[in-house]
């Protein structure tokens, strides 16, 4: 069944169309397409292996608790599936909000920042401005994100608030928060160096 | 074989109904009154419940960014391609299910986003309804929104093991404080 809001026909695009797609990719079948390749030689055990569930396992990064804390020494957490994309994630700024940006990619490779959002199936901002002060990111559509890069020029502190109240405290001097997305699970990179401006972190995150 | 069709409360035998049956699928369907504003998102889900009517696990929220619970029996179907037509769909192996699993809650929850989530106010004409795999349609209970309107989650019905059957109850019971309350209920944390 084609949603209403979906993409108009003859593949003319607009800002909003890519995301708005209501259900996540088909999953591959199978018996045709293996969703991961197997790591034991014996085909017998192969067979056996569950298929992973856990990103944040595979790659070695910690999951946020009770409470998170983001600095150089302990740059990444994950967050759980649930915790992924059940509500929003609000980012809080304490400092100077002024200057603040954000870079997004969708998975279908467009970008843009905070200037120009797409707009979710909700009719709702991939990302927008709070009132705390700081920004707020929809997580109803999480799956059609690759990441998003917040830049603080000015913060002092950061905050990441998920759905249950936790906190992620990330220390100063924070300059860049980054969000992706993988296999479902959201990924909170802290990032300290030292950008003059927003073209300096398009550059170096290859936006 | 005419669909039986539930009010709250009542129940019905899913082994009785389909008995040849070793896969059901469970459709959700919902309409969102249009506004102009954002829109109230329904999220539909499925929580796999051990013998204290709890989630056995976090990993057993069956949802969109969950996609197969850790036995495999009960999967969400991305892209409605079952048969039925439905807005949602959630494939139920029945035979697959272990033995510590009691019960599966239906649930659909509005998603609680911090800029105007909408409760169920918002929604009309929701249904959770019990296919077989050709999408013939064998259960279904129109949920009353008018008494859940404003919520925002709603345990619409459950499967639950009663001896050797399995068989599907309308619950239709509101959450004010939405998917929050739901996981509490529930056992897993958000």
């Amino acid at each position: 069944m084609s949603h209403p809001l979906s993409p108009a026909p003859g593949g003319r695009s607009t800002v909003v169309d890519g995301f708005l797609r209501r259900r996540p990719p088909r999953r591959p079948v199978a018996a045709n397409v293996p969703a991961a390749t197997k790591l034991s030689l014996n085909p017998a055990a192969a067979a056996h292996e569950p298929a992973p569930r856990d990103a944040a396992a595979s790659y070695g990064v910690p999951r946020v608790q009770a409470a998170g804390h983001l600095d150089a020494a302990h740059p990444m957490l994950a967050l759980t599936r649930l915790q992924s994309a059940v509500g929003s994630l609000q980012v809080v700024v304490d400092g100077d909000a002024a200057g603040c940006d954000v870079l997004w990619e969708l998975d279908d490779n467009r970008q843009g920042s905070l200037d120009r959002v797409p707009l979710d199936a909700g009719r709702r901002p991939l990302v927008s401005p709070d009132k705390t002060p700081g920004f707020v990111l929809g997580l109803r559509h999480a799956q059609a994100l690759r990441r998003v890069v917040f830049w603080f020029p000015g913060a002092t502190t950061v905050s990441v608030v998920l759905l249950d109240g936790t906190v992620v405290r990330c220390d100063h001097p924070m300059s860049v928060l980054a969000v992706y997305q993988l296999e479902g699970e959201l990924f909170l990179r802290y990032d300290a160096d030292d950008y003059a401006d927003v073209s300096e972190v398009r550059a170096a995150y290859g936006f | 074989m005419s669909p039986v069709t539930l009010i709250r409360g009542a129940n019905a035998s899913v082994t009785n109904l389909l008995p040849a049956v070793s896969n059901v699928t469970v459709g959700f369907s919902w309409t969102v009154v249009q506004s102009n504003g954002p829109a109230t998102e329904v999220v539909a889900c499925a929580i796999v419940c051990g013998q204290d009517g709890k989630a056995v696990s976090g990993e057993h929220v069956v949802f969109f960014n969950q996609m197969l619970s850790p036995d495999e029996e009960v999967a969400y179907d991305p892209d409605g391609s079952l048969p039925g037509g439905d807005l949602e769909q959630i494939d139920v192996s029945l035979a697959k299910i272990p033995s510590n699993v009691m019960s599966i809650a239906l649930v659909l929850y509005v998603n609680p986003d911090l800029r105007t989530p909408g409760t169920f106010d918002g929604v009309r004409d929701a249904v959770v309804r019990v296919l077989d795999r050709s999408g013939a349609e064998a259960l279904r209970y129109e949920i009353e929104t008018k008494d859940v309107g404003s919520t925002s989650a709603v345990v619409a019905a459950e499967l639950y093991r009663r001896g050797n059957e399995w068989k599907f109850r309308a619950v239709g019971q509101g959450y004010a404080g939405g998917v929050r309350d739901v996981a509490k209920n529930y056992g897993f944390t958000l």
